[in-house]
């Protein structure tokens, strides 16, 4: 039935170049002329304008200046559900209920970032239910009651003991270190307080706990205070830091022990335990995910492309697949063969477990298992199915694909919208009827201008660079033009070379199609100092300021050495957790 | 036994120093509320609809029936055309964009007015996502130095004058077809504005109106009730008590007090809603457009079901009393391949410069005035006093993104058509046509947009210390961005209508 709807929907479309008229509008007046380029990039590029300034540090590190504040921060809606998991295992969260309430947790990514502000209402009351109905659940069985020695909690009248014993244990997991004792004394007395039957009396007192400060954020307070004002993380304190930044979750039992022994503090073991975490599926999961976060993976809209045009793909589920290829992708690349960066952007490996992604592709499907296969015409993240169907329509839209990698993948600014300075038609639907025109022909005019030159000078050429892969990324050498009817009116030659500046310094280089657009990446390190800046904010979950610079030269310097050359992309993780800044708390005002 | 130190005696005795005032009124007690009769109920819906229109389907039928108001006797400011709908006859359809028999009943006509002639001049031509509530520039108006306010929806949702005494379960319900919000509230920094959150999905929708809503009264109620009391007030309390710890920067004890803030309205919620005596929650759903919702039922709904489905759970909520403010963003008309029109509607008809694709647009209003009528009939069938609806009491604004695209064939916001429902108890002059206009030179030019949004919130009885911001970089409604690098277009044409004195006045013979 879904399918039958889709396709009537798909049915209903026709000229899909609409969103042409849309994106032009975003962009047109965008029109001064001139483009804000990171001051610190323009100076160090002018060391090396022939070469394109191929390779260099940006992130200049002042000691002077105060760190950047470490503030406490809320579990992400990830964090919280994992959290949950680990503490009480699949048989408690998989119920029909707490998934309900999981689900309805709003997001945490603000602007295709990760970000742990905008506290909202929903989010404290689906906690709160949520805390609830965990505690009536683990309160209804004396079997999980006793995973946390409470199954005596449901004796009509508890003892002391047995009470103290249950919140240390249960407080151990929720607030991932020791309970203090004015904490465990806070919980014995308003667990006497309370004046209901044993097991409402344990209901209550699970739900409280699960909700406490300690429990709903990571404080990581604890530690030694040193003369500047920063904190030593504790023992406890720097086991949750570390397991959060590489998992995503609470700190595993192995973790806890060297967290309660304190041989976390210690050098060699601390770097066997970020190597043993990095090692685990865990972590794989979580840090794959800080990629997508960057690529705005799970941001892509529903398909909606046209019979004529999918040509006998099926459309359903086919954006699930395309993004397991760049999941599986990003992972082999990134923990299986220990990659690097270059890798992630030239490697022609795709995964391919269906015949519909094998269409897009222009292959049969593998017969490994695994569905890894050589993909001649591919190159990377960038040619991805995934990436290069983000619109979801049959027209490419090279304008969205140039803003996408102008700003997300070489993190360069794009002047404001004025339109009050641009004609007052610019918002109009530019004429699409034209079987004679490739989109680029139709952009380039629309663009021509001089008012609109200043910003499409920086998006064009991206955009144009991968035309040869059409809107639901199929690799081609024409565009075929259909009217409303989805009758073929014309193949057109498509021009997919352009002149490129990456670094909008004024070495300009020709490229050709989405492999060139890899290379040129791949030549220079600005695309990878962009990933780090989006791997740290998506560490920090906020916006990166010059106070970062000292740790993004760290992680610089960790992948890519003074030659050139680029060591593996996991050694960036590495290298975030076991900086003398991770060990440290800087407290703010 | 007893906790010594409940939430509640808390508040009451440092609430002035942690809480801010709109959470006061909850404190009264159960009992002071279930004494306190309380004023009417006011309530303020909005639905918004894309492309704005042409003139020659919307303006109303002028002829010798209706007055025309001389320029002099309103200080030169306007010339306005009036007609009184009661001199239309019903077998006339009050214009072509509503062909419906709920517009041609004398009493529902008695409850509508038409307001024509308001241009919105902060910008251009231009969408205009944002206009409707107000800001007066066009979207995404999120860079340095454009105008933005707090949108109306997001006023009224705080003001007493709406919640007098009480914390509702939602206090607006902004949704949207397509993701994102025409309604903008204050970030935290105090500075810029953020949409504010809206829903897609029935299901979040029917939470936040309904969640809770059961009338149960099963004898295992009390117990639950009674058990999360217990629970936020403890949960509270240790909030508190984390406050104090010597760690904490300023910016981290923010957060926590936000959180603390949040108990407040939860609280309100477990002791149970006003829930009106003629409510009955819809049954609960979990249809919405993502996975794990229920999306298979969600893509086998036309989009007009769906606004209907999102209509009739927001009547509901009106009826039930859990919120008395919501808008209906349905912007997704142009953009997903679901409407009755082909996907393109945007480029091929609203925009297009081909004649034939007028009678689209027309269609595409008539849309909206279908779903208008299902929203403001089913409003007008409760009665909550004598011979008085729902309705009655209630303003139903059914504004459009832009205004008059026939000269401009495109992105007008000028001449914008707006329509009304309901009085709010007598406030409105309901029943007839209004239309503003003036020459000037050249050209005609209609009071700002911001008069009839600062006419809204006065009708609700709002002050403007309420509703006007107190710096340049943070304006409130009714004012203009003077300053602002782009200046107004055409600015010499508004000039009079910019003093303070006429920026707070609402529209002329708007009100009773």
């Amino acid at each position: 039935m879904l399918n039958h709807l889709q396709n009537q929907a798909l049915r209903k479309m026709k000229g899909k170049r609409f969103l042409l008229s849309l994106s032009l509008a975003f962009l047109f007046a965008c029109s001064s002329g001139t483009v804000d380029i990171n001051p610190k990039d323009q100076e160090n590029q002018e060391t090396d304008t022939t070469q394109g300034a191929a390779f260099f540090n940006p992130f200049q590190c002042d000691t002077t200046k105060a760190p950047p504040k470490d503030k406490i921060q809320k579990l992400t809606k990830f964090e919280y559900e994992n959290t949950l998991r680990d503490i009480f295992g699949d048989g408690i969260i998989n119920d029909s209920q707490i998934q309900e309430k999981l689900r309805l947790i709003p997001s945490d990514l603000i602007g295709g970032n990760m970000r742990n502000e905008g506290l909202t209402s929903d989010h404290v009351e689906r906690v709160f239910e949520i805390s609830q109905l965990i505690g009536k659940k683990l309160s209804a069985s004396s079997t999980e009651m006793n995973r946390f020695n409470g199954s005596c909690m449901l004796q009509t009248t508890p003892t002391s003991t047995c009470i103290r014993d249950f919140i240390s244990t249960l407080g151990l997991s929720a607030y991932r270190r020791p309970l203090t004792t004015d904490e465990l004394t806070n919980y014995v007395t308003a667990y006497n307080n309370l004046a209901f039957a044993s097991r409402d009396r344990a209901e209550v007192l699970i739900a409280f706990i699960l909700q406490s400060p300690d429990a709903m954020y990571r404080m990581e307070n604890d530690g030694t205070e040193n003369p500047d004002g920063s904190i030593t993380l504790s023992s406890y304190a720097l086991a949750n830091r570390l397991s959060y930044t590489l998992t995503g979750s609470m700190p595993d039992s192995a973790l806890m022990m060297k967290a309660h022994d304190q041989s976390i503090l210690k050098d060699e073991v601390y770097n066997s335990e970020v190597s043993r975490l990095l090692a685990s599926d865990k972590a794989k999961n979580y840090l794959v995910a800080a990629f997508e976060t960057w690529l705005k993976v799970s941001e892509i809209p529903s398909f909606f492309y046209s019979e004529h045009f999918l040509d006998g793909i099926n459309a359903v589920g086919l954006d699930s697949e395309m993004r397991q290829d760049m999941r599986d992708f990003l992972t082999h690349v990134t923990f299986d063969t220990q990659g690097t960066f270059k890798d992630l952007l030239t490697s022609n490996l795709a995964f391919v477990k269906s015949a519909n992604l094998a269409q897009v592709y222009g292959i049969s499907v593998p017969s490994d298992p695994s569905g890894r296969v050589a993909v001649e015409d591919r190159a990377g993240i960038l040619t991805k199915p995934i990436m290069l169907a983000r619109t979801g329509f049959d027209y490419e839209n090279s304008m969205k694909r140039g803003v996408f990698l102008r700003q997300k993948i070489l993190c360069d600014d794009i002047p404001p919208l004025d339109d009050t300075l641009l004609p007052p038609d610019f918002r109009d639907a530019p004429d699409t009827t034209n079987e004679l025109r490739t989109s680029r022909e139709i952009l380039e005019e629309r663009t021509s201008d001089p008012q609109c030159a200043g910003c499409h000078s920086l998006i064009n050429p991206l955009g144009f660079a991968l035309n040869d892969f059409d809107g639901i990324g199929r690799h081609r050498a024409e565009e075929k033009i259909f009217d409303s009817s989805g009758n073929l009116l014309n193949s057109l030659v498509i021009n997919a070379s352009v002149d490129l500046d990456v670094h909008l310094n004024g070495f300009v280089q020709e490229i050709t199609g989405g492999k060139g657009l890899a290379t040129a990446l791949a030549n220079t390190s600005k695309a990878d100092s962009c990933m780090m800046q989006s791997w740290l904010d998506f560490v920090e979950k906020r916006e990166i300021t010059e106070a970062d610079h000292c740790t993004l030269r760290e992680i610089y310097s960790s992948l890519i050495d003074a030659e050139g050359n680029r060591r593996p992309l996991i050694e960036m993780f590495r290298t975030t957790v076991v900086s003398s800044k991770f060990r440290k708390k800087f407290i703010g005002e | 036994m007893k906790n010594k130190f409940s939430r509640r005696q808390f508040l009451r005795g440092a609430g002035g120093i942690t809480l801010a005032l709109p959470f006061m009124p909850s404190l009264l007690s159960k009992e002071a509320l279930a004494q306190s009769s309380g004023p009417t109920p006011k309530r303020f819906l909005c639905l918004y609809w894309p492309h704005g229109y042409r003139n020659q389907y919307w303006g109303a039928p002028l002829s010798s029936a209706a007055s025309i108001v001389s320029s002099q006797s309103q200080n030169s400011l306007h010339t306005i055309k009036e007609l009184a709908f009661s001199s239309v006859s019903t077998s006339t359809n009050l214009n072509p964009t509503l062909p419906y028999p709920a517009f041609n009943s004398p009493s529902m006509r008695s409850k509508l007015t038409i307001i024509q002639g308001l241009d919105q001049i902060g910008i251009g031509n231009g969408h205009n996502r944002y206009g409707a509530l107000g800001a007066t520039l066009h979207e995404p108006a999120t860079t340095d130095g454009e105008l933005q306010s707090e949108s109306i929806d997001t006023i009224l949702a705080r003001s007493t004058q709406i919640y007098p005494d009480f914390t509702p379960l939602r206090r607006v319900m902004n949704i949207s077809s397509t993701g994102g919000s025409i309604s903008l509230q204050r970030n935290s920094s105090g500075v810029g504005f953020n949409e504010s959150p809206s829903e897609i999905s029935f299901a979040q929708v029917w939470q936040k109106l309904f969640s809770g809503v059961s009338g149960s009264g099963d004898s295992g109620a009390a117990l639950e009730k009674d058990k999360k009391t217990r629970l936020i007030n403890l949960v509270y309390e240790d909030y508190q008590r984390k406050l104090n710890h010597p760690r904490l920067s300023a910016e981290d004890r923010q957060k926590l007090e936000s959180r603390m803030t949040m108990f407040d309205e939860l609280e309100a919620k477990i002791q149970g809603i006003r829930v009106s005596a003629s409510c009955t929650p819809p049954p609960e759903t979990n249809i919405g457009p993502n996975s794990p919702d229920n999306y298979s039922a969600w893509y086998q709904m036309s989009m007009d079901q769906k606004f209907r489905f999102y209509i009739d759970l927001v009547v509901a909520a009106i009826i039930c009393d859990t919120t008395r403010v919501a808008t209906f963003d349905f912007y997704g008309t142009l953009k997903n391949g679901e409407d009755p029109f082909p996907n393109d509607f945007h480029t091929e008809h609203a925009h297009g410069h081909d004649p034939e694709n007028h009678q689209k647009m027309l269609e595409h209003n008539q849309w909206a005035a279908e779903l208008y009528a299902h929203m403001i009939t089913q409003l007008d069938a409760q009665e909550e006093a004598p011979g008085v609806s729902i309705l009655d009491n209630s303003l139903v604004y059914w504004a459009n993104e832009l205004g008059n695209t026939t000269p401009a064939n495109g992105h007008s916001t000028k001449e914008m058509q707006i329509m009304l429902a309901g009085s709010l108890g007598g406030r409105i002059r309901t029943g007839r046509y209004l239309e503003y206009r003036r020459t000037y030179g050249s050209t005609v030019v209609g009071p700002p947009y911001n008069h009839f949004l600062v006419s809204i919130l006065q009708a609700f009885g709002l002050t403007p210390s309420e509703y006007e911001g107190s710096t340049e970089e943070a304006p409130g409604i009714g004012e203009y961005g003077l300053t602002r690098p782009a200046g107004i277009p055409n600015r010499a044409a508004y000039e009079v209508y910019l003093t303070t004195a006429q920026r707070r006045s609402p529209l002329p013979l708007l009100f009773t």
